[in-house]
């Protein structure tokens, strides 16, 4: 073994959080976000040993993260709910503001809420993005643009 | 004029430049449209953080599908008792003890003659257990079949009375 246990104890310690929000994210509901974290790190010990230390253990978990989510959504077909409506009658007051958000939110692809989800909320880094997408800098740099920029003109639109 | 709201994306995800952030800064200094598109992308930065944050909170309040689960099984469990209470009302009586004079018959009971009440002459007692047979020299005697003449009239009129009252 590679790792000691306390090792994978602290990785637990410090990346459970992320990797539970970052399912929850994905799979948009609690009992298998919870199931996800423990996957993941069953996963993780058993493939540490193909882990080359090209990028962060950080960046390796949300990735295997990312292949268990989908894995799962594939298996019992898309979740028809992306984001729950409950939501914004219990924590929004600007129910306007986030109304639009959410329908422009609702019209992303898959892909671009994750990589909106990847920088605004878990704040990576373009470099952590990539490699959790599997895509080059530059295309995160491009596609997070485009997507701002269509999130911008939709809620623009909204307004007027 | 060339508009810089791709490096505005890159300045606010702290991803620009050294060099090519002094030429924003300049750039939005002349560039009124620049700064509200500026202005934009910080604010849906703040929003869709918020919206994040709040979305994931809930998801994780919201009442989970165990929960739910258990909910159902206290429905099915309240009408597997109610399926249980009903059998053992339509099934086997409850053990009832009976008296050693006693034979069950069904769920009749009917007394069994004691050997020894039949040959002994005893006073007639109406207390004593069983059936009551009367020994044979005093059921010979004149004023006890007169007795129990009477007897049986009363018994069938009242008898009658009680079907009538039925009907």
């Amino acid at each position: 073994m590679n790792l000691k246990a306390n090792n994978v104890k602290e990785l637990f310690e410090d990346y459970s959080d992320d990797i539970l929000n970052y399912s929850l994210s994905l799979l948009k509901n609690y009992d298998d976000a919870k199931d996800a974290v423990q996957e993941v790190f069953i996963r993780f010990i058993k493939s540490q040993d193909s882990f080359r230390g090209e990028c962060s253990y950080k960046t390796w978990l949300l990735t295997i993260t990312r292949n268990y989510c989908f894995g799962k959504m594939n298996g019992k077909g898309r979740q028809p709910e992306r984001i729950d409506d409950n939501f914004i009658k219990i924590y929004e007051p600007d129910i306007d503001g986030i109304i639009s958000l959410k329908d422009a939110l609702d019209k992303l692809n898959e892909e671009d809420t994750e990589l909106i989800y990847l920088r605004e909320y878990a704040g990576h880094s373009y470099r952590e993005i990539a490699e959790i997408l599997d895509i080059s800098v530059d295309n995160v740099k491009v596609k997070l643009f485009r997507v701002r920029e269509h999130l911008r003109k939709y809620l623009k639109r909204g307004k007027s | 004029m060339k508009h810089f709201d791709y490096e505005i994306n890159l300045f606010l995800d702290g991803e620009l430049q050294e060099e090519n952030r002094k030429e924003l800064f300049a750039h939005l200094a002349e560039c009124e449209e620049c700064t509200n598109i500026f202005l934009d992308y910080l604010s849906l930065k703040e929003k869709t953080r918020n919206y994040f944050a709040g979305n994931i909170t809930h998801l994780k309040n919201k009442p989970s599908g165990h929960n739910r689960f258990y909910k159902y099984a206290f429905y099915t469990a309240a009408a597997a008792s109610i399926i249980f209470v009903m059998l053992l009302l339509n099934g086997k009586p409850k053990t009832q003890y009976i008296t050693k004079n006693e034979v069950r018959v069904d769920t009749v009971f009917v007394q069994k003659e004691s050997p020894s009440s039949k040959n002994k002459t005893t006073r007639i007692n109406p207390f004593t257990v069983g059936k009551k047979v009367l020994p044979e020299e005093l059921s010979q005697k004149a004023y006890v079949n007169y007795v129990k003449g009477l007897r049986s009239i009363v018994f069938s009129k009242s008898n009658k009375n009680n079907n009538e009252g039925s009907l």
